[in-house]
C-alpha cells in the first residue's frame, strides 16, 4: 500500500508530510491519531505541515489541524501549514486561520516561522 | 452430506435432530451457546463441555460457555491458536479424541486447576460455518467410565456442523437486528434535527426567507435559522460544524439551542457573535469548529450587519445580475474563546435578494469527482435574478443531474432572503 503520511523529526521540529491527493474524512482519523502519537511521546512542540501534494482538504481535515494548534499552542508549540493548490490555500485562507499560524505556499517561509 | 453419517444408529441420528431442534430456536448467539452445550452432554453422555470461539481481532480461542465455570473465570480463559488441545485442533482442523488426557501433552490442565474438575478423557472438533473455521467445541468424561467412541466422533462432528451453520444463521440475524435498531434511531434523530429548523418559509411584506436542507446522512451538522427580532429586524443564521455524524449534529443542536436562548435575552448582535464562539470554545472537542454567517437585516434602512466566519461567502444578488459578495470577515467559531468578532454592514436593498449556502453545493461530486463549483452555481443564480424562488427547484436539481448518480458526500443546505413583491411573486 502507497504511504500517507512521512514523519520527519529535527532539531526542533517535525515535518508531517501527507501523500494523499485528497484530505478528507477517512484519512483524517489517520492523521489526527498520528499527531496524537508525536504530541503524547512529546517528540515535538513545533509541527510543519506539508500538504503540496494536496489537492483538496474536507472541515474534517482542517479540524485535525486545528486540533495539532490547540494541543501544541497550550504546550508553547506552533504549527505552518504549506500548500500548493490554489483550492487547498483559498480553504484554509477564507477560515482565517492564518490569524493562529503560519499558511503558506512558499516551504521556506513556513520553515522560517517554525525555526523563529 | 457426510458419509460417516450413515454410521450412526437410529437412536444417535434422532438424537441429533432433537439437539439441533434444541438449539435452532433462540436468536441470540450466545442462548445458542448455551443450549448448545447442554446438548453436547446429553448427546455424548458426557460429564461436562466446553465451547470456544476465535476472536477475529486477537486470533486467540476464547472460552464462551464451559460446565462447572463462572462468567467471571470463564472469561479469563483465552489460548492461542496452536497453543493446547484446542489450540491444536483450531490450527490443524481436526478432531482429536483423547482416551487419557493426563498422558496427552497437549491437554491444557490448568482449567482442572482452576474447576477442581478432573478430566479423563475429552473429544474435541472443530466449529466451522458455511465460510471458515469459528472455534472448537470439546466434550469431556465419558459417564460411564469408558472413553469417547468412534460414533461420539461422529455424533460431535455432526453436531459442530449444525452448530455452526446455527451460529452463522443467528449471527446474521443479530447483526441485522442490531443494524435495524440503530437505523431506527438515527431516522428518531433525523425527524429531531429537522424540527430544529424553520418548519416553514417566513413571509412578511416585501420579504421571503426560505432553507433548503438536504443531509448526506440521516444528521448533519448543517443549521440554517431566521429569528423576527422587531418590525424592522431580522436575524438570519447558517452554520456548518466541521466533520459529519452525531457528533457535528449534536454541536448544531447547541448551536440551536444558544442562538434561541441568546435572543431571548435581547442580546445585541455583536454580544451574541462572541458569546456564541465563546461556548464552542469551552464546550466542543479540539478538532471541533463551526463555520456560520449571521446576519442582521435592517429592512428599514436596507442594510444587513454580518459576521461570516470562515463561511462560503454570501451573495446579494440584484435585479440586473449584479452580485455583491459577503465574504469570510472573522476567524472560524470555536477555536479561540476570546476572539472579539466585527461585523461589516452592507447596503441590501429592496428587489434584491441574498442567497447563503454550506460547501456542500458546491462541492457536491460527479463520479470522476469533479466539482459542481462556484461556475455553475452563479449561473444558475444568475439566470433566475428575477424569478430567484425557482432556485429551490432548479439548484438541487441541478446537483442530482450533476453528480450522475455518484453518493451525496457532504450536507447540502441553503437559505435566501428574498426582497420585493416582484421576486417573491415569481414563486406564482
Amino acid at each position: 500500500m502507497d504511504k500517507k503520511f512521512n514523519v520527519e523529526e529535527l532539531q526542533n521540529f517535525c515535518i508531517i508530510t501527507v501523500f494523499e491527493h485528497m484530505a478528507a474524512a477517512p484519512l483524517t482519523i489517520e492523521f489526527k491519531n498520528l499527531i496524537d502519537e508525536l504530541i503524547q511521546k512529546n517528540k515535538c512542540k513545533n509541527i510543519l505541515f506539508d500538504l503540496t501534494r494536496v489537492e483538496f482538504v474536507d472541515s474534517s481535515f482542517i479540524g485535525a489541524v486545528v486540533y495539532a494548534y490547540k494541543n501544541l499552542n497550550k504546550l508553547g508549540g506552533k504549527i505552518a501549514v504549506v500548500v500548493k493548490s490554489s483550492l487547498v490555500y483559498d480553504r484554509f485562507m477564507v477560515s482565517q486561520l492564518d490569524r493562529l499560524f503560519k499558511i503558506s505556499s512558499n516551504y521556506e517561509e513556513a520553515e522560517n516561522y517554525i525555526k523563529e | 452430506m457426510n458419509k460417516a453419517i450413515h454410521k450412526l444408529s437410529r437412536k444417535s441420528l434422532e438424537a441429533l435432530i432433537e439437539a439441533f431442534e434444541y438449539i435452532s430456536s433462540p436468536l441470540n448467539p450466545d442462548e445458542v451457546l448455551k443450549l448448545v452445550l447442554e446438548q453436547v452432554s446429553n448427546l455424548l453422555n458426557a460429564e461436562a463441555g466446553s465451547i470456544f470461539l476465535i476472536d477475529e481481532k486477537t486470533k486467540n480461542l476464547e472460552l464462551k460457555v464451559a460446565t462447572n465455570l463462572s462468567a467471571d473465570e470463564i472469561e479469563k480463559i483465552k489460548v492461542p491458536i496452536g497453543k493446547g488441545l484446542a489450540g491444536y485442533v483450531a490450527e490443524h482442523e481436526v478432531l482429536v479424541n483423547i482416551k487419557d488426557a493426563e498422558k496427552d501433552n497437549r491437554f491444557y490442565s490448568n482449567i482442572d486447576a482452576i474447576t477442581g474438575f478432573k478430566t479423563k478423557n475429552i473429544l474435541t472438533v472443530p466449529l466451522k460455518t458455511s465460510e471458515k473455521l469459528v472455534g472448537v467445541i470439546q466434550a469431556l468424561n465419558k459417564r460411564n467410565g469408558e472413553s469417547f467412541s468412534e460414533e461420539d466422533e461422529i455424533l460431535l462432528t455432526e453436531f459442530s456442523r449444525l452448530v455452526g451453520l446455527t451460529l452463522e444463521k443467528t449471527w446474521f440475524l443479530s447483526q441485522l437486528i442490531e443494524k435495524q435498531l440503530i437505523e431506527a434511531d438515527l431516522e428518531i434523530a433525523s425527524k429531531i434535527q429537522e424540527n430544529l429548523l424553520p418548519k416553514k418559509e417566513l413571509c412578511l411584506e416585501n420579504l421571503m426567507i426560505r432553507g433548503f436542507y438536504k443531509p448526506a446522512r440521516y444528521i448533519s451538522g448543517d443549521y440554517y435559522d431566521f429569528f423576527v427580532l422587531n418590525d424592522n429586524e431580522i436575524m438570519i443564521v447558517l452554520g456548518d460544524v466541521a466533520g459529519k455524524g452525531a457528533q457535528a449534529s449534536l454541536i448544531m443542536a447547541s448551536v440551536k439551542a444558544y442562538l434561541s436562548a441568546a435572543i431571548e435575552s435581547h442580546l445585541d448582535f455583536t454580544t451574541i457573535s462572541n458569546n456564541l464562539n465563546k461556548f464552542l470554545a469551552l464546550h466542543t472537542p479540539f478538532d471541533k469548529f463551526i463555520t456560520i454567517f449571521l446576519g442582521l437585516i435592517d429592512l428599514k434602512k436596507n442594510k444587513i450587519t454580518y459576521i461570516n466566519s470562515g463561511h462560503e461567502p454570501g451573495i446579494i444578488c440584484t435585479l440586473d445580475g449584479k452580485f455583491i459578495y459577503l465574504h469570510s470577515n472573522n476567524i472560524i467559531m470555536g477555536v479561540i474563546e476570546d476572539f472579539e468578532y466585527i461585523p461589516t454592514e452592507q447596503e441590501f436593498p429592496g428587489n434584491s435578494f441574498l442567497f447563503i449556502y454550506t460547501d456542500g453545493v458546491t462541492e457536491a461530486n460527479d463520479k470522476n469527482d469533479n466539482r459542481f463549483g462556484n461556475e455553475r452555481l452563479n449561473s444558475i443564480i444568475l439566470k433566475n435574478t428575477k424569478t430567484p424562488v425557482k432556485i429551490f427547484q432548479e439548484l438541487p436539481e441541478a446537483i442530482i443531474q450533476f453528480a450522475n448518480g455518484k453518493e451525496q458526500f457532504d450536507d447540502i443546505t441553503f437559505i435566501m432572503v428574498i426582497r420585493g413583491d416582484e421576486l417573491i411573486g415569481s414563486k406564482h
